[in-house]
């Protein structure tokens, strides 16, 4: 799972749970990670996260990797400490409204949350105010799958207990008393993220057969193809290896694959 | 069923758009001012969405009858469509619905009183003429009646509007509302079959093909005609067989003079859509299938289609004539 995180008090839940660790290597923003995961701590407002979230897309390998703007925010009616997911996202200046995608199966609140230019003292309606999501989704959502975009907020000041009285480091305790309902929102997208993903078997055969013979950008596609079709039509892996075996270049292997699965193609 | 609806804020206080707030009390409620907004950013994934589809209800202020291809009809020649709704209860993996609309949220246009208007001003404009209306095309026409209510307002508009006819076009078994209503002659209700095999493999949450026969024996036994739609035909390990029993199995339980019409269409699909649906279900062993590009479109290849439609064109006039065997035949430019 990806987060892009606005300040360093807020990510500390996650830093511990997952057990991340501070990326060496030079980079435009901190980043925590593990195998499995990777925080990028943004710096506060939109245009921070913008850039975050562009430099976290540029790490991801596909489109079908999830990501979740995840912190702290004030809400209008909810009280300090509940958790919620953001269903309607919008900037006072700027015409698109975001509409994250209503995928999560669980008991947690949902809310509009309006980003701002400056910390909301007033709380005008009942709904979430921060900074940050607005940008988070209008960058988010030109490279990855909508569905698997979400904003997650814990609230951290309303009308009874207003920002002037707010310390950062309430951030942590706020964040951590939610992480196993972010974990839980973490289980749930990363399930929805593999789902979207090719098969890794199949990957790893096209691997396979990639690094034994040379194909054409087009013998490329046509052996992606022609793998992910032997797989969906039951075809054994074991017969593909021994075909590639005794394949002599990679056009023969794609002619012989072929006639393979030419009477297989008809639903059984 | 539905956890979040989004409204248009023209539609908030709509009858329809009350009507569903009061039966979805526990539903999250978003206003958007276009459901443009939510049903067609890019970036969203029919498959996801498809789990747990949203409601949105809007208006549509566009045209909002549309004259269907010359090549598609049941006899008549005046043949329209209609779209008061947008996607499907069902889950068919060979629909095209899934390549044309980004979203999979059940978008409904609960302006119906609109949609009735053009369809009078549209049959009128053809003097004597019967006129057809086909409401099937983009959605199920009957599968989420309890929803929506429109079968009930369609069959009370059309009950006054004899030279307009209308298909209802369903795989759905929710037939109450015609077996409760005095049958219409004009008014046709045609189920969508493919063989129970096949169905299981391609089509969650259809209904058994048993049960959908039992619906139409129902409706036939009210007087309501009834029509038989094979399509999309389905390319299938023991094809004859299977169609012939599926075939055998309509007509032993509904009595054909019951029996409208009956339509056969290959299976097609525009290229990109076919394409999108390959990446949305790469796993899918329907779209790895004997296809090739003819025209625009996919479509078995041409010797396999003939010899399928053939065979159940054969089957199929060894029970109806055939006056009331209709093909589709896809625009191949």
């Amino acid at each position: 799972m990806n987060f892009i995180i606005s300040m360093q008090a807020e990510a500390r839940p996650l830093i511990d749970k997952f057990r991340l660790t501070k990326r060496n290597r030079p980079s435009p923003f901190p980043v925590f990670e593990s195998k499995l995961h990777k925080v990028i701590i943004s710096g506060i407002g939109r245009m921070q996260a913008a850039a975050a979230t562009g430099f976290l897309i540029g790490e991801m390998k596909n489109m079908h990797g999830a990501i979740i703007n995840l912190g702290i925010s004030g809400h209008g009616e909810f009280p300090t400490g509940t958790p919620y997911l953001a269903n309607r996202v919008f900037h006072p200046e700027n015409k698109t409204i975001h509409y994250p995608p209503p995928v999560l199966n669980l008991p947690i609140a949902r809310s509009a949350l309006q980003t701002c230019d400056s910390p909301e003292m007033k709380y005008p309606q009942p709904i979430g105010y921060d900074m940050e999501a607005h940008a988070f989704c209008s960058t988010a959502y030109k490279g990855i799958t909508r569905e698997l975009v979400q904003v997650t907020k814990v609230v951290s000041d309303n009308p009874k207990d207003p920002l002037a009285s707010f310390h950062p480091k309430i951030a942590t305790t706020l964040i951590s008393a939610q992480i196993e309902s972010i974990a839980e929102i973490v289980e749930q997208l990363e399930h929805l993220s593999q789902e979207l993903k090719l098969e890794p078997e199949v990957l790893d055969m096209i691997g396979q057969v990639k690094s034994v013979h040379h194909f054409s950008v087009t013998q490329s596609h046509q052996l992606e193809k022609l793998v992910r079709h032997a797989h969906a039509l039951g075809f054994e892996i074991a017969e593909l290896k021994s075909l590639l075996a005794s394949s002599p270049n990679g056009k023969s292997l794609l002619s012989s694959l072929d006639q393979k699965l030419e009477p297989l193609r008809m639903l059984q | 069923m539905i956890d979040t609806i989004y409204f248009e804020e023209q539609v908030t206080e709509h009858p329809q758009t009350l009507e569903l707030f009061k039966r979805f009390p526990q539903a999250t409620r978003i206003p958007c001012t276009h459901y443009k907004e939510i049903f067609n950013p890019s970036g969203q994934n029919f498959r996801i969405q498809k789990k747990k589809p949203a409601l949105i209800l809007a208006q549509n202020k566009g045209k909002l009858v549309h004259p269907v291809p010359a090549t598609y009809g049941i006899g008549g020649k005046r043949n329209f469509y209609f779209s008061h709704m947008l996607n499907c209860l069902y889950d068919c993996r060979y629909c095209f619905l899934q390549g044309m609309y980004p979203s999979a949220h059940y978008l409904l246009f609960v302006n119906y009183e609109d949609f009735f208007k053009e369809i009078e001003r549209t049959y009128q404009e053809a003097n004597e003429q019967p006129s057809w209306f086909f409401s099937g095309y983009d959605c199920d026409s009957l599968a989420l009646e309890k929803l929506t209510g429109f079968a009930k307002s369609a069959l009370t508009f059309f009950a006054r509007h004899p030279r307009a006819h209308l298909e209802l076009r369903t795989k759905s078994v929710a037939t109450r509302i015609l077996e409760k209503s005095t049958p219409l002659p004009h008014v046709i209700t045609a189920f969508s079959f493919t063989p129970q095999e096949i169905s299981d493999v391609i089509e969650r949450g259809v209904p058994s093909v048993s049960a959908r026969i039992h619906a139409m024996q129902k409706l036939a036994e009210k007087g309501w005609p009834l029509g038989i739609r094979l399509d999309p035909v389905i390319e299938c390990s023991d094809f004859t067989k299977r169609y012939e029993s599926l075939i055998r199995e309509i007509f032993l339980k509904v009595p054909s003079e019951s029996i409208h019409s009956v339509s056969v269409g290959p299976f097609r699909l525009p290229e990109p859509f076919f394409k999108k649906m390959e990446k949305l279900y790469p796993q899918e062993p329907l779209f790895a299938g004997n296809f090739e590009k003819r025209g625009k479109s996919i479509s078995y290849r041409r010797e396999i289609e003939s010899q399928r439609i053939q065979t159940c064109k054969d089957l199929l006039l060894q029970n109806i004539s055939s006056e009331k065997l209709f093909l589709c035949h896809p625009n191949e430019e």
